[in-house]
């Protein structure tokens, strides 16, 4: 019989207990749920951050890529300058006859 | 074939002495307008002393019989010898050897050209030392005009290891080829690379002549204009790796990578060491991708994060190393920073209070002198780590005892480069391809593979603990700037390499966590200790433009971009 009444108390304890539970998780539930979706918000922002930050770096690369094309075409510029204009506007200057037998040519 | 050595004197009507160089020509259903090119090129030879060994390998075209018999007698010095059966470019490559009488080889493929200074160039080159040397190169293009010239560095064992970038033009000491063994049968497609090893095992380093002296031909057939038309080749390649590193001792293994040409080398880590992580910080905050950090937090606990937790005792990572994190923390920085990383690293965690002016080198020093790793890795604290085998990927390379430090390659936070080693060019110091795409693969392929430098940055360097204490660690002149180049130049003072690598990488938040302009002084300082060592790089090349590090060509020897060619036969310039 007393064996009887303590599984009794011990069961209407364990029923309160479990009461008590459901009832501060029906209090904390949500806040902790929307602290998860929090979580999850934030990890999704920080990825299209880090996307959206890649995407202008891809074409800042390119700008850099294009920078050394154009350097490599400015080079070869100013060295075709240098070797051909230059030297031949100073044959044309050491020469006027040929000069202005030239420039009748490529007038026509 | 005839097996006998030095058929030469037996084949040429004018007995003469032993020729400096023998050229060897292996030759298969070559294109017969490109045979003659490649013939006649070494025909024109401003150098004298030379005989050129050519084996058919059983072509079926007519035409190239035709070709051979229209140049053999024309210069008295090329023996053609026919083979009975095709034994592949591995077996034909050795009859050539085997007739070959010269002090040096010369290995010149069926379809490429000579410049007709070649070998004078090469002769120029030759001294008692060194018994291989090689030449930079560039491509002949099906228009006849050559472009893309591939300025090389000086010998690069880990670059070689990586991929081929020696290639043509290539002179070795016959004495040499024959004590490696000559070409190996199986390796065809990779025989050269994996000659070229061997020879680096018995004779390095190689000697670079910094001059373009041979047209390397693009066709569709050949590896120059598609490097995929021979798959199998790279697989070859990739063996050849192995067997070498087997043959070094080095416990790794080579597979082919991620680029046409490159081969992965993958080492385990040994012993399981412990890494002293040195992270010098004041607490800086900043923001980055839109949220607010303090960054030393956040670059300790990338570190850890692979192990997916965040509190550890004794942190240890995938891959058996053990980390300690010692940070050097400024006085009167927030308490908070303490706690923070107390939280994130804990009793892996050692703190160092630093009450001086600000000093990198000395807050380095510091921090070392309190560790106790066999590796430290100097870490900056605006950093991010962004591959988690990075660590691994390092101290598989300085387990070399011939590797002194160790670089990564670091990303800006939008994804470009910030970090692919130093280059010191001309006086000028900078990070090469600064800015560019994070995922390319450079000029060259120099950002896809592991390769030696002159120096890296100590933003992520990994030193092995005796090499740091026998350069006698950072240099406390340089407080701010160049401490890094200055102690990369030691380290390769005391004769060992420094290796960037790809597959080690960080996000680094440059200029994030502090502004530290470059003085005047300070640049006197390194030019005045360093002079010659800031003025030419071994690791770049003498024919690259000054003040620049993205292997811009001095003018006009670009000639036209490369081309392909397109699955219709169409040529595309890009």
């Amino acid at each position: 019989m007393m064996r009887s009444m303590a599984e009794n108390d011990v069961s209407e304890e364990l029923v309160e207990l479990r009461s008590e539970v459901e009832h501060l998780r029906a209090l904390v539930g949500p806040s902790e749920d929307d602290y998860r979706k929090l979580q999850l918000d934030l990890l999704g922002a920080r990825d299209v951050a880090i996307a959206a930050e890649a995407e202008a770096g891809v074409q800042r690369g390119r700008n850099q890529l294009l920078e050394t094309e154009l350097a490599r075409a400015q080079r070869d510029f100013q060295w075709f300058r240098e070797r051909v204009l230059v030297r031949a506007k100073a044959f044309r200057d050491r020469s006027p006859a040929i000069g202005r037998a030239a420039g009748r040519l490529t007038s026509r | 074939m005839n097996g006998n050595r030095c058929t030469t004197s037996e084949q040429l009507s004018t007995p003469r002495a032993q020729p400096r160089f023998s050229v060897l020509t292996t030759v298969y259903d070559t294109e017969p307008d490109h045979l003659r090119a490649c013939l006649a090129s070494v025909d024109a030879q401003t150098e004298q002393s030379w005989e050129h060994i050519v084996v058919d390998d059983c072509s079926q075209r007519p035409e190239v019989r035709a070709v051979l018999a229209e140049f053999d007698g024309q210069s008295g010095r090329r023996t053609v010898i026919y083979r009975s059966d095709n034994g592949g470019i591995a077996a034909a490559s050795n009859d050539a050897l085997t007739a070959a009488c010269g002090e040096f080889v010369v290995l010149l493929d069926h379809d490429d050209v000579l410049t007709v200074d070649a070998l004078a160039a090469m002769g120029g080159h030759l001294r008692g030392d060194a018994d291989v040397y090689y030449s930079d190169h560039d491509l002949l293009r099906p228009d006849g005009r050559c472009a893309s010239p591939m300025y090389k560095p000086d010998f690069s064992l880990e670059r070689l290891r990586n991929h081929n970038y020696i290639t043509h033009l290539v002179v070795a000491r016959r004495t040499v080829v024959d004590q490696v063994g000559g070409f190996r049968s199986g390796f065809d497609g990779a025989q050269d690379h994996d000659l070229l090893l061997r020879l680096a095992e018995v004779s390095a380093p190689f000697d670079h002549v910094p001059e373009v002296l041979l047209h390397w031909r693009q066709s569709p057939a050949s590896v120059a204009s598609d490097s995929m038309s021979k798959p199998e080749a790279y697989n070859r390649g990739a063996r050849a790796v192995g067997d070498h590193l087997t043959r070094c001792g080095i416990d790794a293994t080579a597979e082919p990578g991620k680029y046409a040409g490159i081969y992965r080398i993958r080492r385990p880590v040994r012993d399981r060491p412990t890494v002293s992580v040195i992270v010098p910080t004041r607490g800086s905050r900043g923001r980055i991708w839109g949220a607010e950090r303090i960054f030393v937090h956040d670059a300790v606990a990338s570190l850890l994060r692979v192990t997916g937790q965040h509190e550890l005792a004794g942190a240890e990572l995938v891959g058996g190393i053990d980390l300690e994190i010692v940070a050097v923390i400024d006085e009167g920085t927030d308490a908070v920073v303490e706690r923070g990383l107390r939280s994130i690293a804990g009793d892996a965690l050692t703190v160092v209070t630093y009450g001086r002016p600000f000093n990198f080198s000395e807050k380095i020093n510091v921090g070392v002198a309190a560790s106790s790793g066999d590796y430290v890795l100097l870490l900056n604290d605006d950093t991010e780590l962004l591959n988690p085998g990075s660590l691994q990927e390092m101290v598989g390379l300085a387990q070399d005892r011939s590797v002194g430090m160790v670089g990564a390659k670091l990303l800006f936070e939008d994804g470009r480069l910030q970090h692919g080693g130093h280059v010191y060019h001309r006086g000028f110091i900078s990070h090469a391809l600064l800015g560019w795409p994070g995922d390319h693969p450079g000029p060259y392929r120099a950002l896809a593979v592991e390769r030696e430098c002159s120096g890296v940055t100590a933003a992520a360097a990994l030193v092995r603990r005796d090499v740091f204490d026998e350069v006698g660690g950072m240099n406390e002149a340089f407080a701010v700037n160049y401490n890094d180049v200055d102690f990369s130049l030691r380290v390769r003072a005391s004769g060992r390499r420094i290796i960037w690598t790809p597959h080690a990488s960080w996000y680094h938040f440059e200029q994030q966590s502090g502004e530290h302009p470059i003085l005047d002084e300070e640049i006197l300082t390194v030019q005045q200790l360093w002079g010659r060592d800031i003025d030419v790089d071994p690791f770049y090349n003498s024919n690259l433009a000054p003040g620049r590090t993205d292997w811009l060509e001095l003018p006009l020897r670009s000639g036209a971009p490369p081309y392909e060619v397109l699955p219709d036969g169409r040529v595309s310039w890009g």
